[in-house]
């Protein structure tokens, strides 16, 4: 009855994602310039910066949900690109995704079943985002934390070679962030993740890579114990929080937070003016 | 095979979740099927002995010339509406019309029917007719009480259906959009005419259960049942009534991303649809032009449909039915053509 996942043979890809030169324009302003960067076939890569960075729009690139003006993005070492992927093996939890109106939890879970041709993801997505009697409840009447926890678990019930994650813990209470940092933390010792976040503290207790961008540029792309190596010494024994300074200028508020940029240390700006 | 087994399953269970979600919300069930309800019922009451201000509208099934001609000098008095024998028939019997005059062949004396309260006009038109020469009988005909308000019937059902369809799918897709769960879909094998088609589904299935409400509801209330022929037309019509209108306010929310953009113009839309459907004004009395406009206007159909359904001939219903089939294929076909389950 139920079809064999058809993404497993990609998890021990190399690459799980690859933006070579990636440019993205949109109302004239350009909001990736010459995005070069690449994710590792397994663990949590954290895609790093302020608001307005341009992190989403990376995400949606990778997805196939928006065109890119100039360069290319490839999916698990070059086999395909965003919108040629088998529909499966790249899943998301997209920023802000909202709740289809009405839907109960088990219903929500029952289309992902229905969707996949697998009656079985029912109980697992239900059993991995633990609502007990909950799952009657409609999708709306979840808390936040409920809601992105059944969302994560419909992402990643069809194991994905590559989980895509748009600042998954925004809105949470302090626990229900814990809870989802570890839910990735544990995700990506199976498979690529991609997270984006702006919190650095979630970042440095789940990532193995980092890459930081800025004003639609990448500043920053690599291991993240490599590229702490490689800072000045002040920096290195502040770990994620003197890299991410050391790369933007940006000063952190006392949860991890990014609270501005340094504009003395900015480069110059793009030729078009950015609008997000 | 497995492909259209996968979406045919996603389709039902869309289908099922949308109808839950109405049957879970008590204010939705009771808005959907109670409230017009209660307008029938609240509109029999005042309409029990017709409208206050009704013209004296005459059917008239006629090709004798001189009947019409002796009729016009009365124009500032009366409206006469061609019209067969067995429509004039239904719209003396919905106190939509006065009299009926019909004119059979063969040289046989021209019939004016009428109901108790056009004992008066039936004369003067009588009088009238006599003295241009012309033979008359009249035949009293029963119209029972709240006739009027029973003619109002066809409009309830029709007007459900203009507004369920118009605000049912594309304002509940631009809010999925709004809300990314359209992108975050497009990541899946569903194709966007399941979606589109579970959730048209649901909201027509919601409607046309309505529009048998309201059927059930008047059967008391006017003292008449309607045939099980005439409760499936009713039905047929109302689901096409409710995929057309869907179609309008799906096509115009894949040329607007803003949904109080959308509600406007659905606004402004149906303003236009409901005062030229023939339902407050007839559409013969409108300017020529203005009326073969109004003719080819989906809610024009549906009333015309709506209330040919509720005393059923194929042939009164294929006309209605065909301009309705055809606005929903063009703008659900045209708007599929431009839909997008995301954007930039």
């Amino acid at each position: 009855m139920s079809q064999p996942p058809t993404v497993l043979p990609f998890i021990d890809s190399a690459d799980a994602a690859r933006f070579e030169d990636v440019t993205v324009c949109a109302g004239g302003a350009t909001l990736l310039d010459g995005v070069s960067a690449r994710v590792g076939g397994r663990g949590v890569t954290a895609l790093l910066g302020p608001n307005g960075a341009g992190k989403s729009t990376l995400l949606s690139a990778l997805l196939g949900l928006r065109p890119i003006a100039r360069g290319k993005i490839t999916l698990f070492d070059g086999a395909y690109g965003p919108k040629s992927a088998p529909r499966g093996a790249v899943s998301a939890v997209l920023q802000d995704e909202g709740a289809f109106d009405g839907m109960t939890a088990r219903e929500y879970a029952a289309l992902f079943a229905a969707l996949f041709d697998d009656r079985s993801l029912t109980a697992k997505i239900l059993a991995a985002s633990a609502l007990g009697e909950r799952d009657a409840r409609r999708l709306e009447h979840l808390s936040g934390g409920e809601l992105r926890r059944i969302q994560l678990a419909a992402a990643v019930a069809t194991e994905p070679a590559l989980l895509v994650l748009d600042e998954p813990t925004n809105h949470l209470d302090p626990a229900a962030r814990r809870a989802l940092v570890a839910s990735i933390r544990a995700l990506g010792e199976t498979r690529a993740v991609l997270l984006a976040t702006h919190d650095l503290h979630e970042a440095e207790r789940v990532a193995d890579a980092v890459i930081v961008l800025v004003d639609g540029r990448v500043r920053a792309c690599g291991k993240l114990s490599a590229l702490c190596e490689a800072l000045p010494e002040d920096k290195r024994a502040r770990g994620l929080e003197g890299l991410f300074e050391h790369h933007t200028g940006a000063t952190l508020d006392a949860s991890g937070a990014i609270e501005a940029l340094d504009e003395a240390r900015q480069p110059a700006p793009s030729t078009e003016a950015r609008r997000r | 095979m497995s492909g259209a087994r996968t979406q045919w399953s996603a389709f039902w269970v869309l289908v099922r979740a949308r109808i839950a979600e109405t049957a879970r919300e008590r204010a939705a069930v009771a808005f959907l099927f109670g409230f017009p309800a209660i307008l029938l019922v609240s509109l029999a009451l005042v309409f029990a002995e017709g409208h206050p201000y009704e013209r004296r509208a005459i059917a008239l099934d006629c090709a004798n010339g001189a009947v019409a001609t002796a009729l016009s000098r009365e124009s500032h008095a009366i409206t006469l509406y061609p019209m067969s024998a067995r429509d004039g028939l239904r719209a003396l019997s919905d106190a939509r019309a006065e009299l009926l005059i019909c004119c059979p062949t063969g040289g046989a004396s021209v019939e004016i029917s009428h109901g108790p309260r056009g004992v008066l006009t039936a004369e003067a038109v009588q009088r009238r007719l006599d003295r241009a020469g012309v033979r008359t009988t009249t035949r009293l005909v029963a119209i029972p009480r709240g006739a009027y308000a029973r003619g109002l019937l066809p409009g309830a059902i029709a007007f459900g259906a203009l507004f369920a369809g118009l605000y049912g799918l594309g304002l509940p897709m631009l809010r999925l959009r709004r809300r990314r769960v359209l992108a975050r879909f497009s990541l899946t094998p569903l194709r966007p005419v399941t979606l589109v088609l579970s959730q048209l589904s649901a909201r027509a299935a919601l409607t046309v259960g309505q529009s048998l409400v309201i059927l059930a509801v008047s059967a008391p209330l006017f003292r008449w049942v309607p045939s099980g022929f005439a409760a499936l037309a009713v039905a047929g019509v109302v689901l096409l009534g409710v995929l057309a209108f869907a179609g309008i306010g799906f096509l115009l929310a894949t040329i607007v991303s803003n949904e109080e953009t959308h509600g406007d113009l659905l606004a402004a839309s149906a303003t236009p649809l409901v005062l030229l459907s023939g339902a407050f004004f007839p559409v013969q009395e409108m300017p020529r032009w203005l009326g073969a406009a109004a003719r080819g206007l989906p809610s024009t159909a549906l009333v015309d449909g709506c209330r040919a359904a509720l005393d059923p001939t194929l042939a009164s219903l294929a006309g209605p039915l065909g301009i309705l089939i055809l606005w929903a294929v063009a703008t659900i076909g045209l708007a599929l053509r431009r839909f997008e389950m995301h954007s930039p």
